[in-house]
């Protein structure tokens, strides 16, 4: 028990706790309001919207991946079977704890609106971020993350035919787009049970020790 | 080699915000460039509207994340022990950050500006939606810092980047609840406005305070090695001041502009009607004649409470009950639609020779009925005037020559054009009180 309180205390997972009662907290708040991504360059295309509760849970996926870090690298790299699985749980709570944001506010939304389609976007989002943040580490992971997520609000905005080929759905969307999340989600979490959590390659970037 | 870095972050940092908010901005205005022409008030407005609610989170969470990368009690760009830790080190970093992204912004606002310097008609730029534009860039940028420095890590600037969007749009979450402290609004002052002084005077205050308070503390916070304590005496003084300016106007319906007390005008008469626009809105004269002229006609002769049509723009933004007695009320939209500003004019003139107003000011609580259906069947004054609005925007349509909307509507049923005119002439007194009680 000792050895399990001292890697959740080492992941700090409280603080991550703490994170995710805040953030559902403010989504609740926002729930109903959006951001409109709007360059005014082709006049047929619709603004893009990008409901907060989803860039809540993008954020918080960044920063739970920041959070669940591995800050014991080179003893955890010692570590068996059961390092790689506890990996695998914290890569798969950063992934699943996004959700709580993202649809906190859902019952209260009016009887017309459907945003089911968050919970993959959410989904694909997390293993995109945490993926990342095994393979570059979570800084650059993270920002790779924020700044893609802004890049296909604009794309959306730019060409107004390309959202069936974007891996999000996009406001106002019929279904949720399941593929891309059934498929980042498994290979994320892959690759933090072989990485334990952190490529070496990220761990070199991250301490500034070149390869 | 060593050499002296008065910025260890390198450039990036600063010159990805800066590049993102001034595309942003920019991006923002792109709409009102095809405009024909541009107007002042409208520009100045837009130094607080859409264009804030991308560059505020930027900078709020740039300016964190530079602050989380250099502040940490760790770093050797401001050990406590140092001579120059605190206000020296939060003044030098603050004010490159501040004036990087406030600069950023103006640069994106530019283009507009002097499109507006080169194509507007009348007026100046006004210096308060501007000055609070910049000053709102400038707060967002010390908040961010703060946040920062308490943090003592990069990663908060994410979070801050969420909460600078649901902060500059809080108006917009509670409709307009927050519109004393949060300059985004959509009612500023507009054509023939002027601001509301003390209002926005209040909001430049307490951005001024938000900018001095987070400075000050964050310059605190530098000169110690712990970041966090217990505040001192003047420190929750200044929370608490913050805390009272942002709660004391919650609740308090303030009113951003008011009338302006000489809007200058451009006038002429035609055909016995006078026309009136504001002299920002010129060249729209031409065409608001060219709009009217056809209304005139189907109503057959210029009754008394339509002999001037004027730029709602000059009555001060006033509402139809407080419209001066025989002028009809036109609100003059800038926009590159051609037809369908031809026939929201038509529809106001009409709206207004059909008595209407006289109608909202003798039952202010009744709500127009949403179908058109429900208008013809209703035996209720203020549903005739409707439908004889409707009758006459729908011949003017028709002679307009414009596609066919509202004369499809079936206003008075098979009465000819003789009738109706008839009717007209026997019923002008009715009409003005909204006394309509019979059809042709």
């Amino acid at each position: 028990m000792t050895t399990l309180r001292l890697v959740l205390l080492a992941r700090r997972v409280p603080m991550l706790l703490l994170l995710v009662v805040a953030v559902t907290g403010v989504s609740y708040a926002f729930y109903r309001t959006a951001i409109n991504v709007d360059l005014g360059v082709n006049p047929f295309a619709r603004p893009h919207k990008i409901p907060t509760p989803e860039l809540i849970a993008v954020v918080t996926g960044v920063l739970a991946s920041a959070i669940l870090r591995p800050r014991c690298w080179e003893w955890e790299r010692l570590g068996g079977i059961r390092v790689r699985l506890l990996a695998v749980v914290l890569a798969a709570t950063a992934i699943a704890l996004p959700v709580l944001p993202a649809l906190v506010g859902k019952h209260t939304m009016p009887a017309g609106v459907d945003l089911w389609w968050i919970l993959p976007n959410t989904l694909t989002m997390g293993g995109f971020t945490l993926l990342l943040s095994a393979l570059l580490g979570p800084p650059l992971g993270g920002a790779v993350s924020i700044a893609g997520y802004f890049a296909l609000a604009l794309t959306d905005n730019l060409f107004p035919n390309v959202e069936p080929y974007l891996p999000l759905a996009m406001y106002p969307a019929q279904h949720g787009k399941w593929v891309p999340a059934l498929c980042l989600v498994p290979t994320a979490l892959a690759v933090h049970f072989v990485t334990r959590g952190l490529s070496s390659w990220a761990y070199r970037l991250e301490r500034n020790s070149g390869t | 080699m060593i050499r002296p870095s008065r910025w260890p972050l390198g450039s990036l940092p600063l010159l990805l915000p800066a590049i993102s908010i001034t595309l942003a901005v920019f991006s923002q205005t792109l709409e009102m460039f095809s405009w024909p022409y541009q107007v002042w008030a409208r520009t100045s407005q837009q130094f607080v509207s859409e264009p804030l609610i991308f560059a505020v989170p930027l900078s709020a969470a740039a300016a964190a994340y530079a602050a989380g990368r250099l502040t940490g009690p760790d770093r050797i760009t401001n050990l406590a022990s140092s001579l120059r830790s605190g206000a020296p080190i939060a003044i030098r970093q603050l004010g490159l950050l501040g004036g990087v992204f406030t600069g950023s912004y103006v640069l994106g606002m530019v283009p507009l500006v002097v499109l507006t310097t080169l194509t507007a008609h009348a007026g100046g730029p006004g210096p308060l939606p501007v000055l609070t534009g910049l000053l709102s860039v400038f707060t967002a940028t010390a908040v961010g810092y703060f946040a920062g420095v308490l943090a003592t890590t990069a990663w908060v600037s994410p979070l801050i980047l969420v909460l600078g969007f649901l902060a500059i749009q809080l108006n917009m979450a509670s409709s307009g609840n927050f519109r004393a402290i949060v300059p985004v609004t959509y009612d500023g002052a507009g054509v023939g406005q002027t601001a509301n002084l003390s209002v926005v005077g209040y909001r430049l205050a307490f951005l001024l305070l938000v900018t001095t308070a987070t400075s000050l503390m964050a310059s605190r916070a530098l000169a110690r090695s712990r970041r966090w304590k217990i505040p001192s005496w003047s420190t929750g003084g200044l929370i608490v001041l913050v805390l009272a300016m942002l709660l004391a106007p919650l609740g308090t319906d303030p009113r951003l502009a008011e009338a302006a007390s000489e809007p200058p005008r451009t006038c002429r008469t035609e055909a016995g009607v006078r026309y009136c626009v504001h002299q920002a809105h010129q060249p729209e004269l031409d065409e608001l004649i060219a709009a009217a002229e056809p209304v005139y006609q189907a109503y057959g002769n210029v009754p008394t409470h339509g002999e001037q049509v004027w730029d709602s723009a000059l009555l001060g933004g006033s509402r139809a009950d407080s419209r001066p007695d025989g002028i009809v009320g036109v609100g003059i939209r800038v926009r590159t639609d051609m037809a369908g500003s031809k026939r929201s004019l038509q529809r106001q003139i009409a709206y207004g020779l059909a008595g209407s107003p006289a109608c909202a000011v003798r039952f202010p609580e009744r709500a127009q009925p949403d179908m058109a259906r429900t208008v013809l069947e209703s035996r209720h004054p203020a549903d005739i005037a409707t439908e004889l609005s409707y009758w006459l925007a729908g011949r003017a349509e028709q002679t307009s020559g414009l596609r066919p909307r509202i004369s499809d509507i079936p206003a008075f049923g098979t009465a000819s054009k003789q009738e109706v005119r008839t009717w007209l002439a026997a019923h002008e007194r009715r009409i003005t009180e909204c006394a309509l009680d019979s059809r042709p």
